[in-house]
């Protein structure tokens, strides 16, 4: 790519100056991070434009500051970055174990109940019962999966090597969305589906790297995807933006960009 | 004035919440933001308004910042403008006027007027030419499209654009000495 000539097609100042469609923001970023030369002059412009805009700075009034300040509360410091999705995620987790405690305050008194029977009652009864506590049992397992998820998921949010990135859906499927997590260091991904359409029979969604401006494979996305985490594999090299089709199953060596679900830039 | 701390060092500490870095960051940079703010609104008690929305939107928002897509300031700025365009329009559709065509009759005229008294205390981008710095103008304080102030100022967009470039370029020139 011609960077001299992408730089002064005034894009990059379009971009400082806000005037861009979603579509060329999301290319400017992402060719910034490929380019080191158009991060240089992206980064030279917004400074400009900074020291503009302090020129023509314009004074509050002396009481904004104190009555903007009171609107703010620092009792807790947040931990690092992504804090609505952590907070999410903490969200359920508080809840899971709220509603944890009494299930297995339901197990005993189902025990109890069971024990009490099987001296005073007869055996049909006991069977019944004992059909309740193992239906009590196996719900108690999902519940324990679930939290245990949630657990492994904030513990990739907490991983200060891994970088979690949202893709997010196309116009094909705004509401589909996929997290990573990238471990740049040691080339490790994992990959966690929040929203995305079951795959239609004989389908399947493959995970591709833009790697130097080409897809790169990045392995093939679990049939039955929900509620786990999957690891991927991570190509050498420059990645500029992550993004799932829709392919038969097994996967194809080139995506099909009509069947892109979801996209992330890095 | 407070001593300078590291972008880099300000948005760590503004993303664990910490009080002292959102005063650092009111007391050095308000007075710009507010700077676009009054470009667009035109009103100081309105304006104040708005920059209080926007900063605690920078306050509650701070975790959706980004470094490596740019810098804190461009983010910021542009939440700013946001907040008064939207309240722009808001304020001018109590007159049920077509939002589109409003905004560009309201400011029309404003915008081939820039207010001097406004512009730089130091004299330097006097050096700048008025045709370009009327297009920057626009465009970074008065949240017009690059299209837009094409069409207002009735020239073709590529001009528009190469100038919006030159003028860049004489800033940071400009800037330099």
């Amino acid at each position: 790519m011609n960077t001299s000539e992408y730089i002064a097609s005034g894009i990059l100042e379009a971009y400082v100056l806000s005037s861009v469609t979603p579509q060329e923001k999301q290319e400017v970023e992402c060719l910034s991070k490929i380019y080191p030369e158009i991060k240089t002059e992206l980064t030279a412009i917004e400074e400009t434009m900074e020291t503009y805009a302090k020129m023509h700075e314009v004074k509050p009034s002396a009481q904004l500051k104190s009555k903007i300040f009171a609107q703010m509360n620092f009792d807790q410091e947040v931990k690092e970055s992504n804090s609505l999705l952590e907070s999410k995620i903490e969200e359920e987790v508080i809840e899971r174990e709220v509603k944890v405690i009494p299930m297995w305050s339901k197990v005993a008194v189902a025990a109890s109940v069971v024990f009490g029977l099987l001296f005073g009652w007869t055996y049909q009864n006991s069977q019944k019962m004992s059909n309740e506590l193992a239906e009590t049992k196996s719900k108690m397992g999902e519940e324990a999966s679930k939290k245990a998820l949630t657990e492994s998921v904030l513990a990739l949010y907490k991983d200060n090597k891994s970088v979690p990135m949202e893709l997010k859906g196309v116009e094909k499927s705004p509401d589909s969305k996929v997290m990573v997590f990238w471990n740049k260091e040691a080339e490790e991904m994992k990959l966690m589906v929040e929203n995305l359409p079951a795959a239609p029979k004989g389908k399947q969604y493959q995970l591709w790297g833009i790697v130097d401006g080409k897809p790169v494979d990045m392995g093939m996305i679990d049939l039955s995807f929900e509620n786990k985490i999957l690891a991927m594999k991570v190509p050498k090299g420059n990645i500029a933006a992550f993004a799932i089709t829709l392919e038969k199953q097994g996967g194809s060596p080139t995506p099909t960009l009509e069947e892109m679900y979801v996209i992330g830039n890095v | 004035m407070t001593t300078q701390i590291s972008e880099e060092e300000l948005v760590r500490s503004l993303k664990q919440n910490s009080q002292k870095a959102y005063e650092y960051l009111y007391d050095n940079y308000s007075g710009s933001l507010m700077g676009v703010i009054v470009k667009i609104i035109k009103d100081t008690e309105k304006s104040e308004d708005i920059l209080q929305d926007a900063f605690l939107k920078i306050w509650r928002k701070i975790g959706d910042y980004d470094s490596s897509k740019g810098r804190l300031f461009t983010w910021m700025v542009n939440i700013a403008r946001n907040t008064a365009i939207d309240q722009f329009r808001k304020d001018k559709n109590i007159w049920l006027e077509d939002i589109d065509e409003s905004i560009g009759a309201v400011d029309r005229k404003a915008s081939f007027q820039p207010e001097m008294s406004l512009f730089d205390i130091k004299g330097l981008t006097d050096k700048l030419k008025t045709d370009r710095k009327v297009l920057i103008d626009m465009v970074y304080f008065q949240g017009y499209t690059q299209e837009e102030a094409a069409d207002i100022l009735q020239i073709p967009l590529g001009t528009a654009k190469s100038r919006i470039r030159t003028a860049l370029q004489d800033l940071k020139t400009i800037f330099k000495i």
